[in-house]
């Protein structure tokens, strides 16, 4: 291992990286102690409901969390394993990141996974990670406070106050372009991603629909993780026979 | 919940007002530490190693990521607001990883509970839901940084291949629910 790796695979840089990791489960913990509160004075959601809302949301997870797996080793072995679990735990995902600090080090005449590390390299990644996510960092409170503010107030009315048609434009029209927009890129991948979709879009929307209709709680949660599995196992298959 | 803590925070009921004035609080502080915290490596790397790489090689990162990422800075986080609201902007922008966790995490959560989107039901549903899902990436990102290396030499190249299709999956599964929001 080189000298800058070791510095990169250090305790400080592990300090740094567990303390980043740290605030976002700090911000995570506060804000569902927070909105715990506000739901229990409120009675939005039974204790059954939040159970069901946070398994579903660790199930749904789990697809993307894997998929980054390859290009985490990469920067793990072109960053170290601190700067990477510090990156890809917050804002960015590993993609991004490694482009920022792939950009960082190329301006100091290194290229990430071909040159040498440098310490200048390093230290210049770390810069290009952090002005990267400064962007976000700052302007995220502030548009939240303004723009967001009074649109939060606009689209979800406290109980009782009239409805906006705009609630059920942008509530149910917009997630549906937003999607479709997503969906359309992947019509580009090839035939083993469309393949991939379709297979995921059949097996949630049967799950799900099956689950509501015999009030099976368990398949409901269940739905859009065997979507997504369902969609693991044909990708594979439908490439070997294609590629 | 506890009773006295609820007493503690305005008497009958937490209204939104004051739900989302403490979020503003609790996300600001936290995403200031966080960016604080983003510059240290990096003024560690230049000031104890002396790795500085110059303010032309800076000035360059920023002109380029500004080029780069600046449209998105401002307008990616007002899209997506619309899409997931105050409290998803926030941490969906503090966990990264908006489009192909967050944003699925939100509307998997709605769906499991029957939620109307425009609800502060969903609101809150949501909000559940993208917690559990910030708490797995990292779990896993964990696993990965620990064990990554290792685990892919141990498993089947079928299963390893099978990793690259995690985002086509979710689209399909997301398109499912907003069909099924859609519907209601």
């Amino acid at each position: 291992m080189s000298d800058v790796m070791k510095i990169a695979n250090g305790p400080v840089m592990w300090v740094f990286s567990l303390l980043t990791v740290g605030i976002v489960l700090l911000q995570a913990g506060l804000v569902y102690n927070w909105t715990k509160q506000y739901n229990s004075s409120n009675n939005f959601l039974n204790k059954k409901e939040i159970g069901i809302c946070i398994k579903t949301g660790m199930i749904v997870s789990v697809g993307p969390a894997i998929t980054c797996i390859a290009v985490a080793l990469t920067m793990i072995k072109s960053l170290g394993g601190p700067l990477t679990l510090m990156r890809v735990g917050i804002i960015g995902s590993a993609g991004t990141e490694m482009i920022a600090a792939s950009l960082g080090a190329q301006l100091t005449g290194v290229t990430l996974g071909v040159d040498e590390l440098t310490i200048q390299a390093f230290t210049s990644a770390c810069f290009a990670c952090a002005i990267m996510s400064s962007g976000y960092l700052i302007l995220v409170p502030l548009l939240n406070r303004g723009i967001g503010a009074r649109l939060q107030k606009f689209l979800i009315p406290e109980p009782g106050a009239k409805k906006s048609i705009w609630t059920t434009i942008i509530g149910k029209i917009l997630p549906l372009v937003f999607i479709v927009f997503l969906v359309s890129q992947m019509f580009f991948a090839g035939w083993d991603c469309i393949a991939v979709m379709a297979v995921a879009f059949v097996v949630m929307y049967v799950c799900d629909h099956l689950g509501k209709r015999k009030e099976k709680m368990w398949l409901i949660e269940w739905a859009s993780g065997f979507g997504v599995i369902a969609g693991l196992i044909v990708g594979p298959i439908v490439a070997s026979m294609l590629y | 919940m506890d009773k006295q803590k609820v007493e503690d925070v305005g008497g009958e009921g937490i209204s939104n007002k004051q739900y989302l004035d403490r979020i503003h609080k609790i996300c600001t502080a936290t995403m200031l530490m966080l960016l604080v915290m983003t510059l240290l490596p990096a003024i560690y790397m230049a000031v104890v190693h002396d790795g500085f790489p110059g303010w032309n090689v800076i000035g360059g990162i920023f002109v380029a990521l500004l080029g780069q990422e600046g449209y998105s800075w401002i307008l990616e986080p007002t899209e997506m607001f619309v899409l997931i609201g105050v409290v998803g902007t926030y941490i969906s922008y503090t966990a990264g990883n908006v489009g192909t966790m967050r944003f699925p995490a939100i509307l998997a959560g709605r769906n499991a509970v029957n939620a109307k989107n425009g609800t502060l039901k969903s609101e809150a549903a949501g909000v559940f839901a993208l917690v559990a899902s910030v708490l797995m990436n990292l779990i896993i990102l964990g696993i990965i940084i620990l064990f990554g290396e290792w685990l892919l030499t141990v498993l089947p190249q079928q299963i390893v291949s099978a990793f690259d299709y995690g985002v086509p999956a979710v689209y399909g599964v997301m398109l499912a629910t907003v069909i099924g929001v859609f519907k209601k």
